[in-house]
Parts: structure tokens; sequence; C-alpha cells
């Protein structure tokens, strides 16, 4: 039985080659995007998964109810850990985890690997196994250090580094340590990765403030004891914190705080480390939105069901076709199960077939997605049970939906009507309309989407911050706490360049540099008894100059001015107004009455250091020669940027040896502030491109179909006079009619969760009528195109000849 | 063989009845030939399908080698017919996807007949009819009349009792129609019991007993 079921099958995929086509090579498409999705989707949610004693670690942070929101702090200090751990309130093992800087040296190999400051329960606490050397207390001692598999590699090559001593720098000296174990690598879903891990008391502030509870540092990690509980340790830290680091309600009242629901003004709470990988706010900036991986899940899924509706459309069209194949079975003697069975057959192999090919391009396109979207998806990834189980039950859920439906129409017909060709697609006509209705509305809703996104991106990426950003190059400084001096010698060598116009530095970098890195600092002090609040900047001379800036009064850091040292600043608009002073150029007061007086010597607009998802804050800029400088900045002009690049590149390398050079144009950077956005405008877009060509491919297939089974009405009305044009506007307008309803549907839900979406921004644009048209216009100009090819050569066909096929 | 009583069929349009068969009683033994004549519309088809169970009567009594037919499940008179009824069509009704050898083959996969046996079976009704050289060919390489032979080899092939055509020769030329009626007149020889429906007086000349429909009853001649 079933090989004539087979046969039948090829010989009809044969006769209808297109529409076999458009099944198997949508579906694989389908395939190739979902399993490309539902990989990304598995990798994020495994992130931290992998940790044995997963359920018990948390990070610890702290909590306040501030004037603008929830304030999350994971700064903590030296004695919080020992606190947790000698008070018995549940904590079975802590660690604190600071990054202490780049450097290792090795003979006279200098490597530039990121060592991490833990404790000694790092390693019992987390999962990554040591392979070699001390497996019992691999960082006992605080002269021990413990690399990862890759980073012994590149110290050692081939050498046993166990027991072999190595320089590591550590807050900016280099201490000489012992290779205590090699830890396997960190695998890619861990939040936590680390080259080199040594004591936290190597850290050069250690001695000092290992008992200061106000100098907050460091992350800390908890591991629960077994009888313990997250409720439980964080009702026994509201005491502990009390009683060490007590906050003053009247000051946190006066600077806008207000009580949380057990009323304190400040609490210590946890947070589980498998719920850190999406909670940017707590992982130190490398979370995910989960909101964003959900919208990723659902665009995956609507392309699948897409996929899955011009099967359905496509095998219902095409089962009436074969409707007298089926009638004659019944009529031979096949039961209701047998033809069910046929029909289900033959879309689980149609399914199976794009499957297979989805695999395969999947596996083709994986490193494309890689590079693209940054993420290490390996397709061997799906080689697990889980997955397995998860494409057998899309397989089958997919030919029930596409294949199962039209099967039980088809062995549901009553033989003789069958055969006597009572059955058209005419009474499948709503089903049909209503999935490509549906498919129309998650292609423009897609394709609104990312008009939106696309058009927010330019706005974040086109808005003027108030600096200037062209053809000026940020370098970052890899000694910062040296970064005034470097930038002096960096000016120095630079004097005499035509195409260097200034040159100075920051502590914060414009936009986000190849460095990656980002940080802020603030301050608050109390003045003529009400807050103020503001940013910080260190910079060097001649910074406002430098990135374009012109004082509304006063001027820049500038050489010639002697007074220009610890105590000047210049501070932007919005931090004069707080101030409320008349004359506020040259004058003095007091943020931290342990120093000196600040003097303003400069007013300036405000701008926006940081990206345009914040507010341009109130902001002050000051020439401290101990704040360190991360960043050099070179204003150029220039009419070939790469050679001034690399002539910049070659001073650069002789004023900080043995430095990567990791120069970038300030535009640049500020692009890349933007990432997330223009990541999601690409995938919107992408998205939106599939959903538009699987549903054309569909609308194809049926306006195909249906033209055929209507050839003698068209003949009819032909010799009754209608004209060529007639009968392709009455065959387009068919299939235009669902379309138009489908823009009418998507036009709402496009609007609503775009509005939605840009509320999350500060700075958004308005969402225009004419996006809508556009999608409007395109979805319906994708119909007609489509449908128009069929409509055209069936009202071209010559009556006679379609009248007497019948 | 086939017993029927008060046969009546009717279709619903609006609120108006259209009675397709009135009243038919008819007795049909075994061995015989009949032929069903009537102008058209008068429901000589719709009789057909009645007694081959494709359709089911409004109200009346069918009786088939004893089995009462009307109280059937569907699944039983699927297994009825599949034994004992063969089919032939006007419009030949092959699987244009089939060749003529797997088109034959066809109704003895669903009574779950061996593969061997199946073999052997089509062997030897290719042989019978004479198309063994045609057999890897598709319907839609062959003549009308070819076609035909093929529709009876496979009405035949699971050994029916009855064979019921509905205007075998509709769409043939009169030298293939011919030859068809020869071969049912052969074949109710062999003890096949024939129902066919036919416009032409001279076709259904070649049945034992002829029987007039006029606007759903029997003309009693």
């Amino acid at each position: 039985m079933y090989k004539n079921y087979f046969k039948t099958m090829l010989r009809n995929m044969q006769k209808n080659k297109l529409h076999t086509g458009i099944n198997v090579i949508g579906m694989a498409v389908a395939f190739t995007c979902s399993i490309l999705i539902f990989l990304t989707v598995y990798f994020m949610f495994s992130f931290d998964n992998f940790h044995e004693n997963k359920d018990r670690l948390f990070k610890v942070y702290n909590y306040l109810k501030g004037p603008e929101g929830d304030e999350l702090g994971t700064g903590m200090p030296y004695p919080a850990r020992s606190a947790l751990l000698t008070e018995n309130i549940g904590v079975e093992k802590a660690t604190l985890i600071r990054d202490a800087g780049n450097g290792v040296l090795y003979k006279d190999k200098e490597l530039e690997l990121g060592v991490k400051l833990v404790d000694a329960d790092f390693l019992p606490m987390f999962s990554f196994p040591v392979i070699r050397g001390n497996k019992a207390s691999a960082l006992g001692n605080t002269g021990d250090v413990v690399l990862s598999e890759n980073a012994a590699a590149m110290i050692f090559n081939t050498e046993d580094p166990i027991g072999k001593s190595i320089r590591v720098k550590i807050s900016n000296s280099w201490k000489e340590l012992v290779v205590s174990a090699v830890a396997k690598d960190c695998p890619p879903n861990s939040s936590l990765k680390f080259d080199l891990l040594a004591r936290t008391e190597l850290n050069g502030s250690y001695p000092l403030d290992k008992n200061n509870w106000n100098f907050q540092h460091s992350d800390l990690f908890v591991m629960l004891a077994k009888n313990s509980s997250k409720k439980l340790v964080e009702g026994k830290m509201r005491h502990l914190l009390k009683k060490y680091q007590p906050a003053d309600p009247v000051i946190m009242k006066k600077e806008g705080f207000s009580p949380d629901e057990n009323g304190d003004y400040t609490s210590l709470r946890l947070f589980p480390l498998t719920g850190l990988h999406f909670n940017p706010k707590l992982s130190n900036g490398g979370g995910v939105n989960k909101a964003a991986i959900y919208i990723v899940l659902l665009i995956g899924i609507l392309i699948l069901l897409i996929a899955c509706f011009n099967f359905v459309n496509l095998n219902i069209g095409l089962s009436f076709n074969r409707s007298k194949e089926i009638g004659i079975r019944k009529c031979l003697g096949a039961g209701r199960r047998q033809v069910w069975l046929q029909a289900f057959g033959e879309s689980f192999f149609v399914c199976l077939l794009a499957l297979i090919t989805g695999l395969i391009g999947a596996g083709l396109l994986v490193k494309l997605m890689n590079t693209a979207f940054a993420s290490p998806i390996r397709i061997s990834m799906l080689f697990n049970p889980f997955f397995l189980l998860i494409l057998a039950g899309s397989l089958i859920a997919v030919a029930f939906i596409a294949g199962g439906y039209p099967s039980a129409i088809v062995s549901g017909l009553r033989t003789t009507e069958i055969l006597k060709g009572k059955f058209n697609m005419k009474k499948s006509g709503l089903l049909r309309n209503g999935l490509v209705v549906a498919q129309f509305v998650v292609a423009a809703t897609l394709i609104c989407a990312t008009i939106v996104i696309y058009q927010q991106f330019l706005y974040l990426r086109n808005a003027p911050l108030g600096y200037q950003t062209s053809s000026v190059i940020s370098i970052p400084i890899r000694d910062a706490s040296k970064g005034h001096e470097i930038v002096a010698r960096l000016r120095m060598r630079l004097a005499d360049q035509t195409a260097v116009l200034s040159v100075s530095g920051t502590s914060a970098n414009l936009g986000m540099g190849r460095d990656g890195a980002s940080s802020k600092w603030e301050i608050g002090f109390g003045y003529k008894g009400g807050p103020v609040h503001t940013r910080m900047l260190a910079a060097d001379y001649n910074i406002l100059n430098t990135i374009g800036i012109k004082p509304l009064e006063g001027r820049d850091f500038s050489a010639s001015f002697g007074t220009d040292t610890a105590n000047a600043v210049i501070i932007t608009e919005s931090l004069a107004k707080q101030l409320a002073v008349k004359d506020v150029l040259g004058f003095s007061f007091y943020p931290d009455s342990s120093k000196p007086a600040l003097r303003v010597i400069g007013v300036v607009p405000d701008f926006h250091l940081y990206s345009m998802h914040e507010k341009a804050d109130a902001l002050m800029i000051t020439r401290s020669e101990t704040e360190p400088l991360g960043y050099a900045l070179v204003k150029i002009k220039t009419g070939n940027p790469r050679a001034t690049m690399d002539m910049i590149k070659n001073n650069y390398e002789k004023v900080e040896p043995g430095v990567l050079f990791k120069g970038s144009f300030v535009d640049e950077n500020i692009e890349r502030w933007y990432r997330e956005e223009k990541e999601m405008g690409r995938m919107f877009s992408v998205s939106a491109l599939i959903a538009v060509i699987l549903s054309g491919m569909g609308l194809f297939g049926i306006a195909l179909i249906s033209t055929r089974q209507r050839v003698k009405e068209i003949g009819v009305r032909k010799v009754l006079g209608a004209s060529a044009t007639g009968i392709a506007i009455m065959i387009t307008k068919d299939f235009v009619r669902p379309v138009i309803i489908a823009v009418l549907i998507a036009i709402p839900i496009a609007w609503w969760a775009m509005s939605k979406w840009l509320q999350e921004f500060v700075y958004r644009i308005q969402i225009h009528w004419w996006i809508f048209f556009a999608t409007a216009a395109a979805a319906i100009s994708i119909a007609i195109l489509t449908v128009s090819f069929q409509a055209i050569k069936a009202a071209m066909a010559n009556p006679v000849k379609s009248l007497r096929t019948e | 063989m086939i017993q029927l009583r008060k046969i009546f069929k009717w279709v619903n349009s609006g609120s108006n009845r259209t009675f397709l068969l009135k009243d038919i009683n008819l007795d049909i033994a075994e061995g015989e030939f009949v032929s069903i004549m009537g102008p058209s519309g008068s429901g000589k088809s719709t009789l057909l399908n009645i007694i081959g169970m494709l359709d089911e009567a409004n109200e009346g009594e069918y009786n088939f080698l004893q089995e009462a037919v009307h109280t059937l499940k569907e699944k039983n008179k699927s297994a009825l017919y599949k034994q004992y009824i063969g089919f032939v069509f006007q419009a030949y009704h092959l699987i244009d996807e089939l060749t003529v050898y797997e088109n034959i083959e066809t109704p003895l996969i669903y009574q779950n007949i061996k593969s061997t046996e199946r073999k052997a079976m089509v062997a030897d009704m290719l042989d019978r009819f004479n198309i063994v050289g045609k057999k890897d060919l598709f319907p839609a390489q062959l003549s009308g009349g070819q076609q035909q032979l093929v529709g009876i080899s496979r009405a035949l092939i699971a050994k029916p009792k009855l064979l019921l055509a509905d205007e075998p020769t509709g769409n043939l030329n009169s030298k293939q129609g011919e030859e068809i009626m020869e071969l049912f007149r052969v074949l109710n020889d062999e003890g096949v019991t024939i129902i066919q429906v036919t416009h032409s007086e001279k076709n259904a000349g070649y049945g034992k007993r002829i029987v007039h429909l006029l606007d759903g009853r029997i003309q009693q001649l």
C-alpha cells in the first residue's frame, strides 16, 4: 500500500513542480529561520545553568528607592563578605569578584589578559572544574593564581604551567604569583568569565580598606546553606546592614529617597545567578532584555506559521484538483482512514524534506549569523534529546496542521459528489482568505516595525549631541592613572603635525570605543540646603576646543593659565541652574568639605556625554591631575583620515609603548552606542523580508490554482464579451481584498506595539502616518505583482481553447 | 441477490423537495444482465449509485446478498462492496499518476492482499485482456477504448459478483463500444451479474432484462 502511495506522491509532486517547490522551499526557509532562532533562544536561556549549585548561588545587590525609580547597586565593600559569612545568616560560601586590570608577564613575554580578584570560595562555589594542579584549594594562598585553559596556553604554550611563577599586574603594580591550577575555559553561556584568578587580598587598597564599609567596588556572590532560602537570608541581611552600615533616614529623605516595603531606606538583596543574564542592571551591562528574546521567539513561530499557512492553502487547493483520484480510490475500496493516511503521509513527507533542507540551511548559515549577531551558536547544539524531541514534535505538528486539515476534508468527501466534480475551491474560500489575511498581518506588522525601528535608530544616531563627533579620534589609554602625563606627551609629539588641530583627554569615552568599555561617575552634595546631583568628567587642557563646544561664559582649560589646577571646573548650564547663583563665573563652592573649594572657570551648554537613551544631565568637568584619564582625544583636519590615523597610531605607540592601539573615530563610537537598535532593526528587516517572500509565494501558488480552476468561468465570461483587462482586474481583486483587510488589522497592532517600544526612549521619533501608507502600499503592490501575472495570463487565454478542455 | 423495496431519494433545494427516485421496487437475481434505460435526469445513475452503495437512499430497504444494507454502518458497507462489487465508469476514472499495472493493482491493495498474490492476479488480468504490452504506460498514453479496458480489468480484478457500469461506452466510438459490450456478454456468461446504465437501445439489447426509468419511477412496459 505504502509503495503505491509513495509512487503516487512522487508523480504528483513532479506534476505540480511549482507548488511542491513553493511548499518545500517555503517550509525549508521557515525551518532554517526558526532553527536558528530557537537555538539562539535556547542558548540565552541556558545561561549559567551549568553550575551544580545554581539554585543556591546569588548575587548580592543594594536596593534603594530613589527619586527617579529603583536604584540597584552591585558594588560591595570588602567587609561585607566576611560579615555575611561570620554572622551565621545562612550563607555557606561567598566571594568578591573584581576586575583588577590587564597584564601578565612570563619571562620576557607580556600579554594582555584580564585578572579577576576573587576569594578562595570562588572555585568551590561555581562549576569551573580544575583540570590540572591543586584541585582541593586552588586559591588557598594569596600568592596563588589560577589560569583558564586558554590563558595557560597563551602564556606557556606547551610548557606545564603548574608551579611556575608569573608576574601579574594588579592595581597598577606587578605581583609575583605562582600558578596553582588550570581551570577549564568558561563556557560561552557563562555570565562569569575569567582568564586569571587571584586573591582579593592582593588588591592595592585591601590593607587600607578591608574594614571600610563605605568603599564599595566589588561584585559579591554567595552560596546559601542547603537549609536556607533567599527570603530567609534577605531578612537576616536587614539586621546586618543596620549593624554595619546604617542609613540616615533624614539625609536619605532629603536626597529624595523613600523607604521600601519593609521601611528600610537601603537594603541588601539577593538575585539568582541563573537570572542574571536577563538583568542588564545587575549584570554590569552584560545582560540581555528578556522581552527581546520573547519577541525573537515570537517571530520564529510566526514565520513557521506563515509557511504552514502556505502549505495548508496550497494543499487544500491541490487536494481539490486531486479529488478525482481520491474519489476513485474510495470507489475501489479505500477507507476513510486510508485516504486520510495517504494525504497526511504526503504532507509529512514534504515537511520532512523541508526540515532536512532547513537543517542543512541552518548549518550553512550559522556562521553568518554568529558574526552578524555576535552569538556563539553551534549547530551541534541541536543534537541533544531536548532539541531532537522539539524537532520531531514540531515536524509532526506542522505536518498535522498543514496536512491534517486538507486531508480530513478530502477523506470526508462524498464519493459520488467528487466523481461528479461538484467540488471546487470556492467552498474553502473563507479559510483560505483567513489564512492569507493572517500571513499579511504578520508581514505588514513586521514591515511597519522595521521602518519605525530604523527611523528611531537613525534619529538616535544623527541627533546632535552638543559636541563635534566627526574628525575626532579617541584612543583608550591602558594606564589611565598616568593619563595626564600620556596626553601631555602625545600633545607634544603631535604639535608639529598640520593635520592635528588639538589634543586632549577624558576619563570617559565619547560613545563606545573598540575597547567596549563604559563608565559613569556621579556625585551628589548638599548646597544651600538643597541636594545637587551632577555627573563628573575628568579632562585635560583644550577639552572644549577638541570636541568643539563653545563656552557660554568663561573659557576652556588652558596650559597658559597656571591656576587651572585641581580646583578649576567647567560646568554645564543645568548645573549652573542647580547652583542658582548670579555670577557663576569665578564662583567657588565645596562639594567635599575635606577638600579645597572648586572654582568655576567656564559654563557650557548641556551636552550628551552619554547616549541618547538618557537625558543630558548636569555635568561638571574637572582637570584634577589626580583623576585618571582613560582616553586621549585628538581632533584632526585632513583629507586622508586613514593616513592620519596611522600617523597617530605610530605616535601613540611611542607614547605608551607595548600597548595595542585601539583608537577609533568618535562618530563610529557613537554608532556603537546604538548597536542594540541597529541589530534589532536588522533582525526585523530580515524577518519582514522572509515573511513577505513567504506570503507572496503562497499567494502566487493560490492564484495559480484558483485561476486554473476558473478557466471555464473565464472562458464563458470572455465569450459573453468581457474584456481581458476586466477579467484581469476581477481575478486580482479577489486576492487583493484579503491583503487590504490584513493591512487594516496590522496598522493598529503595529502602532500600538511600536508606541510601546518607543516609550522606552527618552528621545524618540513620532510615528508618522506615512509609515502606514508605505506599508499598505508595499503589501498591496506585492499582492498585485504576484497575482497579476496569473490574472493576465488567464485573461489573455483563448476562450475556445479553455472551454474545449472541459 | 438484490432487493430494493420502496426506495425514495430526494434533494431539498430551498423549500422544494425534488424527488430523484420514487418508490423503486426491484429484484435482481444472481447471474442476470440488466440494462437500465431512460432519458437524462430520470434517475438512472442515482439508482446505480445506491445499488453500488456509493450513495444512500432517503427511505426504503435495500438487501444485498441477504444483508440489510440500509442498516449497515459505513465501515461494514465499505467491506461489503469492496468484496462483491466492481465499478466501470463512462469517463474510465483511472488514476492519472499510476501506470496501467498499478491502476489494476490498486483495489487489491485495499483488500490487504499480499504482494506476490497481487502480482499473479494482475498478470492474469493483463493476459486475459491482451494488454501486457501496455502495463507500464500511463492512462494518458492510451486510447479511450484501451482505457476502458483497463477500467474493466480493474473492476474485475477482485473477482466481484456484481459489475456496475455507468454508460461504459458513452465516450467510445461504436466499434470500441461493441467490443466492450461483447466483453460484458462473455463475462455474464461466466457468471458475473451485470447492471449497466445506458442511453443506447442497441447496447441495452445486450442485457437480458431492461428496466425503464422516467422521472424517478420504474416504467412498467
